[in-house]
């Protein structure tokens, strides 16, 4: 067998999942068509590609890391939006190209991140003075956690601005400026390690998100966007007081100033002031999750917002909250989050699962149901990392890119029937299915993924965080009625999912006004498709993602169970005090400060001149 | 009990059977030769009148064409399981002597017979179920077949009218669907919609709405303050600087110890002050006070004493400004019994004596120098 006709054989699966994709849809247009088998053909690259086989031979030898990757990643499209400033206000189509180009490029880029086997510790390292006076430097990496967090918004972001791009025609210009930034703060958010960087990321995001929304929305626009800012800022100040008085307590035992994360992780404060860090970190994080009872700004975001807002909203904006919880809350503050697991755990089912999707069931809009569902997910999300065990958190993690899909394809189609009747009631629907035969089954399909039916993506994250509920130790005994609930939370989602779905697409046609309703689009299609290939991708073959941030789930968990013992016997010892543990070695280890050489010469302390007084 | 049960199966089955297959059409009226006068309207225009079909009149003499028999695709896999399940039992007749599945279930049953006794695998029992098992088959159509056949439906109907609570209860399905609706999904309903009207006017009214009020309200109060009179903002100016002279004229002491508990060497440095003189007094334990360095005020603005372990001391500063006003702060200090009171240090350091019998703090390898206050 000669090399051409072997490497034929090899391809006839991509070429079999080209053929389904280009053929079996009923679709007139050619483009449609090959991008339908372009996407199925890229599922099947992608399955291909991370299969553990691969990922074994690659570990054998691990291709080298570009300390680069992630600063291309990352400012790739800040540059991009300052290179849109520079063009033409009247050319949108040439805008919304370069757009959707450097999009492109970076969710490429990004591909990148998983060629290299995910051991723990940090990879893609990249670390540079920034601010040396205030011991403030760039620093930047990513882990099997961050990395899916990266893909998920370099995978979503460019889906959401072709969405976008289709039904918002004012003010391209603009349009494009902000979804770029907003692409690369967030992914900046993702990667820092240095809590400066992070918190400029941090804030840096809310910008481009609030234009968005205040600018793209709809009637109530204006209020909407200041609650989302005002309610997320009101956090990050306090998280920024933290980080400022975490800072001072460490130069004040450490001698030396960083704001570095790894330096700061193995700080272990007071008890009074571990405890209030820890709520100020938690409550930055929890609003932007977001939580019972600080969830009230998402449904009014969500309603205004345009679709791709809102679809990057839900699909990576909130995952920074739950991401953040796991890197600071429970990297840093390890036995408050300990100590406050348990009853979070009891507020994320009972005010987050159960009461948000009680809540949902009886919205009248449809834009509405799904950001409570959303807070019910994400309430799933917060179980899992408050569990504490390496299943809930593997879990979690999964189920922060199972929401990402499954909601950000629920905005998109819930965008499509908005572009075309302007309102989104349940009540003015009914019977669309017969009318939009293909968007319905886009609409059943996403819906089952997002109740979490098996073989679809949320069955498996909402099964491991149930079963890291039911084997917490962090809960203790209140872990199998947790759990019990969680799982009757599941059945919720099908109740309030399936009631509106019901009643919109299914029984009479009876609203005169959608009769001559078009069915998806080209462009609809076309972004539709890879969110419903990656269904059942991360629903048939978990074991791609999860394999991937296996490691360092682990050691993230056995780190957390370690700084809480570390920290119950510095507390213990005296609670009045803040002490410095030793560092971690090896690839955790990496990208630490320096320690001084030698002491500067502080200023001496009033104590010590007179220590030296009542010596001589 | 068993029993009962097989006798009720036959006889729905075949009430089921000889009302659907026996007895006279009751569907509707048959015309020969019918055509469907929707069928033109619906084909010319199918968006239309999609429910027109769902929506008809029951009490309506309705026509339609000769009841016929389902097109193959459905015919098919129908003789197909039919065929089958005519068959399937003989499979695994002991009478027949066929074990085709005896052992089909084994493994699942596995571990279940650890735990269940199984009573009969007896063979010798088998004729005698089997008998009475297609005997009570038989009387359950037997029944079906006098109550629904014999005299055209009428003892179903007379037991119906006879017993009308019992047929009401078993036409609704002994309510169960209903009583579902009245508990469970009336509850949740319920806390639904109270959780709705919580969201908005509770949850969202206290973080949101009143939050906002407060901070509209306090804007509200202070915009009055804000005029744009110069002379209010004149009247405000004097108030305020007739308060701060106020303070400036009268005498404030304060003073800051340091302490040092392992040395047992304390100082007490007085706040500065406009024009201030100090005099400085102390107590031991419970004595009286003596001044230092004589009554009248000067300008020594620190005092530092030693204490013994366990001894106590109440240091007094009074302060005199330039008009001669007196002001005075006490400061008592205890020095502790133990040189090192528990967890002074953290875990991982450890305090030695040197050789002069001074503490000395090691720190473990690797750990930077820490500044200050241990030494």
């Amino acid at each position: 067998m000669n090399s051409l006709s072997s490497s034929l054989v090899q391809a006839w699966p991509y070429a079999a999942a080209f053929a389904v994709g280009a053929l079996i849809p009923r679709r007139e247009s050619k483009f449609e068509r090959f991008a339908l088998g372009i996407v199925g053909l890229l599922a099947a690259a992608f399955i291909s590609s991370m299969w553990p086989e691969k990922a074994v031979e690659n570990a054998a030898a691990p291709p080298m890391e570009w300390d680069q990757l992630l600063n291309l990643i990352v400012f790739l499209p800040i540059v991009g939006a300052v290179a849109i400033l520079f063009m033409p206000r009247q050319s949108p189509q040439l805008l919304r190209r370069v757009t959707m180009v450097i999009l492109g490029l970076d969710f490429i880029a990004s591909l990148w991140l998983l060629k290299v086997p995910m051991t723990d510790g940090w990879h893609f390292q990249y670390v540079r003075e920034w601010l040396p006076g205030f011991g403030i430097r760039y620093h930047v990496a990513v882990d099997g956690i961050s990395v899916w967090l990266v893909i998920l918004s370099t995978f979503t972001t460019p889906l959401a601005a072709y969405a976008s791009f289709g039904s918002l025609k004012k003010r391209t210009k603009d349009l494009c400026f902000s979804l770029l930034l907003l692409h690369g703060a967030m992914l900046g958010a993702f990667v820092s390690l240095d809590l400066f960087l992070f918190y400029v990321f941090w804030e840096l995001m809310l910008v481009p998100m609030l234009i968005l929304i205040g600018i793209w929305g709809g009637v109530e626009k204006i209020k909407a966007s200041y609650k989302f800012f005002l309610y997320t800022m009101a956090g990050s100040l306090l998280m920024l007081a933290a980080i400022l008085y975490m800072v001072w307590t460490h130069e004040q035992v450490a001698g030396y100033v960083t704001f570095d994360y790894l330096a700061l992780s193995r700080l272990v404060l007071p008890q009074t002031a571990a405890y209030l860090c820890f709520a100020a970190f938690a409550l930055a994080f929890l609003i932007k999750v977001p939580m019972f009872p600080l969830h009230t700004w998402l449904p009014d975001a969500h309603v205004q917002a345009p679709t791709g807002g809102s679809v990057i909203l839900a699909a990576v904006l909130l995952k920074l909250g739950t991401y953040a919880y796991i890197r600071f809350c429970m990297g840093m503050f390890a036995g408050p989050a300990y100590a406050a697991a348990a009853n979070l755990a009891g507020v994320a089912i009972g005010g987050g699962i159960l009461y948000a999707a009680l809540v949902a069931w009886k919205q009248t809009d449809i834009k509405k149901l799904i950001a409570y569902s959303s807070v019910a997910h994400l309430g799933f999300v917060m179980l899992g990392l408050f569990t504490g065990t390496e299943a809930g958190i593997a879990g979690g993690v999964l189920q922060m890119v199972n929401h990402g899909i499954s909601t950000g394809a629920l905005f998109i189609l819930v965008g499509v029937i908005y572009d075309r009747r302007h309102t989104r009631l349940v009540s003015e629907f009914g019977g669309l299915a017969k009318v939009m035969p293909i968007y319905t089954a886009c609409f059943v399909l996403i819906t089952m993924s997002s109740i979490g039916v098996p073989g679809t993506n949320g069955f498996v994250g909402e099964f491991m965080v149930i079963m890291g509920s039911f084997t917490s130790s962090v809960l203790g005994s209140h872990g199998k009625l947790q759990g019990g609930l969680a799982a009757f939370g599941v059945i919720l989602a099908a109740v309030y999912m399936l009631s509106m779905v019901q009643k919109t697409f299914f029984g009479p046609l009876s609203n005169p006004k959608n009769k001559h309703l078009k069915d998806l689009n080209v462009r609809e299609t076309v972004v539709l498709a890879p969110l419903i290939a990656m269904v059942f991708v991360l629903g048939l073959f978990p074991n791609l993602f999860l394999d991937r941030m296996k490691s360092s789930v682990s050691g993230v968990t056995a780190r957390f169970m370690d700084s809480t013992r570390e920290f119950r016997n510095a507390m213990d010892t005296n609670p009045d005090r803040a002490v410095l543990l030793p560092r971690l070695s090896g690839a955790l280890s990496s990208g630490y400060p320096e320690d001084p050489k030698k002491q500067t010469e502080a200023p001496e302390s009033a104590t010590a001149a007179l220590d030296k007084e009542s010596a001589q | 009990m068993g029993l009962l049960g097989a006798v009720m199966t036959a006889f729905y089955m075949f009430r089921l059977y000889f009302r659907i297959f026996h007895g006279e059409f009751k569907g509707w009226k048959i015309v020969k030769n019918w055509v469907d006068p929707h069928a033109h309207a619906a084909h010319a225009d199918d968006h239309h009148d999609d429910h027109a079909h769902h929506e008809f009149d029951p009490d309506e003499a309705r026509e339609g064409p000769t009841p016929h028999e389902s097109p193959w695709q459905m015919t098919t896999p129908l003789v197909i399981l039919a065929g089958l399940a005519a068959v399937a039992g003989f499979l695994n007749a002991p009478l027949l002597h066929m074990h085709a599945l005896e052992h089909w279930l084994e493994p699942v049953f596995k571990l279940a017979s650890t735990g269940v006794k199984s009573i009969d695998p007896d063979h010798h029992m088998m004729l005698t179920l089997a008998v009475p098992g297609v005997l009570v088959g038989v009387a359950g159509v037997g029944i079906a077949w006098f109550f629904y056949i014999s005299k055209g439906g009428e003892p179903a109907a007379e037991l119906a009218d006879k017993f009308p609570g019992v047929h009401r209860f078993l036409m609704n399905k002994w309510w169960m669907d209903e009583f579902y609706e009245e508990t469970f999904i009336g509850a949740v309903d319920a806390l639904a919609e109270f959780f709705t009207w919580a969201d908005k006017w509770i949850v969202d009214g206290i973080v949101a709405r009143l939050t906002a009020g407060i901070v509209q309200v306090t804007g509200t109060v202070l915009r009055y303050a804000q005029t744009g009179r110069v002379q209010a903002y004149a009247a405000a100016m004097v108030l305020g600087t007739a308060c701060l002279g106020w303070f400036m004229l009268t005498p404030h002491a304060s003073a800051k110890p340091f302490e040092n508990h392992r040395t047992g060497s304390y100082r007490v440095e007085a706040a500065p002050g406009l024009g201030y003189t100090y005099r400085w007094s102390s107590k031991q334990g419970d004595g009286d006070f003596k001044f230092e360095g004589g009554e009248e005020f000067g300008d020594q603005r620190t005092t530092s004493f030693s204490l013994d372990r366990g001894a106590e001391r109440t240091v007094r500063l009074e302060v005199q400004d330039a008009f001669g006003h007196h002001s005075s702060w006490e400061y008592a200090v205890t020095r502790p019994k133990d040189d090192r009171p528990p967890g002074s240090a953290p875990a991982n350091m450890v305090i030695q004596q040197d050789d002069q019998g001074r503490p000395h703090l090691v720190l473990p390898p690797g750990h930077p120098a820490p500044q200050g206050d241990t030494q």
